[in-house]
């Protein structure tokens, strides 16, 4: 089994579409550790992005068995036209907190949606995994869902940060559901996964005060999960495989 | 911090105000299910499901942790510390509203659930909880209006990781950790290092 083996599979475009999301998020969102609004949020944001990288790690691993691959060189070892995260994730955030918050809660309501059906698939491995992390991404849309609501709601200069971070974030926010290539004749439920997620989505926006038009992408839509990255994916993707790629295989 | 990332961060002259709107909450933590709620720590949020939200994250991932509990610092009334442990009180009252218990065996030490009393009043839960909860040990009471905890489990919200958590509970230059950077440094380098690492921080 070859690293190109993992790729052209389609079940494994799927969890590297997760995967990836998470390790990229869970990389970028803890540049926020010590910045954070507030002490308490600080610490819980850290906590997630630690649970990012975890999870991340998790997906990994299957792969890794699966593939006879090391989860080292999924992880670092790929190209970037070979990572499958979309590209919302390293859109900048600018170090505001209402960017980054919304990015985090549209991506975690996302995944939460993936991981569900994952753990349907037919594997025993797949779905056990995927069933250890659903209840902690459910602590993470519980928690970003509670601050969108708060935020939105509370006073009028932090509604109208809220909602400028969401109209930032809703143009791109649909490249979550662009199809990897090798999914193109085969991904099924993207429309009824779209409209999940959109509901949810716009429930909390309701009570949150705010406002957002996020579109279905075409089916042909070329980005992340493409491979096909912006800039901000590759600064960021070559940052973090800096060690990997200076000290290649290190042990700890 | 990414390299990238750093470039993007700017402050201004001074940092923001501290938000007003948050309160202190005590938050005690149980190990395991049946254990007592131990006295973990204060945090500040603005309201209870946050307060639980932030209790998990900051105190729940320490150590396994399956039940949190917190309520407002000021609905806690603490009875006097003695010296010698609390004689058992006779008031054997069951009326009023219901108070939970916790007790408390050394001066800086954790206060711990023990149960819950009824009574009209603070003053009068602590004498009734004496009555049931003093023993060889215990040196102070608080009572907290039942009413007034928030409680989380694990049912609810997983609280301590199902993922691997091991790396939470690394602890000082155990022999594993000390092999691992061994393999990395020298075995004279690290020992330097690590006199000053232990110098420095402690």
């Amino acid at each position: 089994m070859t690293m190109q083996d993992m790729l052209n599979d389609p079940l494994a475009n799927i969890i590297l579409m997760h995967a990836d999301d998470k390790l990229m998020l869970g990389h970028i969102q803890s540049d926020w550790t010590g910045l954070a609004p507030i002490l308490e949020e600080d610490i819980a944001a850290s906590s997630m992005s630690q649970d990012d990288l975890s999870h991340a790690l998790v997906l990994y691993e299957y792969l890794g068995k699966r593939f006879d691959l090391g989860t080292d060189d999924i992880a670092f070892e790929r190209d970037a036209i070979n990572y499958r995260c979309c590209d919302l994730i390293t859109t900048p955030d600018e170090f505001d907190w209402a960017v980054a918050l919304t990015k985090r809660w549209l991506v975690a309501t996302f995944t939460a949606l993936g991981l569900d059906r994952l753990a349907t698939i037919d594997d025993g491995d797949l779905a056990a995994r995927c069933k250890r992390l659903i209840p902690e991404q459910a602590i993470h849309v519980t928690h970003l869902t509670a601050w969108m609501i708060r935020l939105g709601s509370g006073t009028d200069e932090s509604k109208a940060r809220m909602q400028t971070a969401v109209d930032t974030l809703s143009a791109s926010a649909g490249m979550m559901f662009e199809v990897p290539e090798s999914l193109v004749e085969t991904y099924c439920g993207r429309d009824e996964l779209f409209t999940q997620w959109h509901t949810a989505i716009m429930d909390t926006l309701t009570q949150a005060g705010l406002s957002a038009t996020i579109t279905l992408p075409e089916n042909s839509a070329v980005g992340g999960r493409r491979g096909v990255h912006a800039d901000h994916f590759t600064q960021q993707q070559s940052e973090m495989t800096e060690v990997r790629r200076t000290e290649p295989a290190p042990a700890w | 911090m990414s390299k990238i990332r750093e470039q993007e961060l700017t402050f201004g002259d001074s940092l923001p105000d501290p938000t007003p709107d948050t309160r202190h909450w005590a938050v005690y933590t149980s190990k395991r299910d049946g254990a007592p709620y131990k006295w973990a720590g204060y945090i500040d949020a603005p309201d209870a499901e946050l307060a639980l939200q932030f209790a998990r994250e900051h105190y729940g991932l320490d150590e396994t942790c399956v039940g949190i509990l917190a309520h407002e610092h000021e609905d806690a009334v603490d009875g006097e510390y003695s010296l010698e442990p609390l004689p058992r009180g006779n008031d054997t009252g069951a009326d009023g509203h219901e108070w939970t218990v916790f007790t408390l065996e050394r001066r800086g030490g954790n206060h711990q659930t023990a149960g819950v009393v009824k009574a009209p009043d603070a003053a009068t839960a602590i004498e009734r909880g004496q009555t049931l909860f003093a023993g060889d040990r215990v040196r102070s009471l608080r009572v907290v209006p039942t009413d007034k905890l928030q409680k989380t489990t694990a049912e609810e919200l997983v609280i301590w990781r199902l993922h691997d958590m091991d790396y939470k509970l690394a602890k000082g230059y155990s022999k594993i950790v000390r092999a691992k950077w061994t393999k990395i440094r020298d075995e004279p380098d690290y020992e330097e290092y690590r006199q000053e690492d232990i110098a420095k921080h402690f």
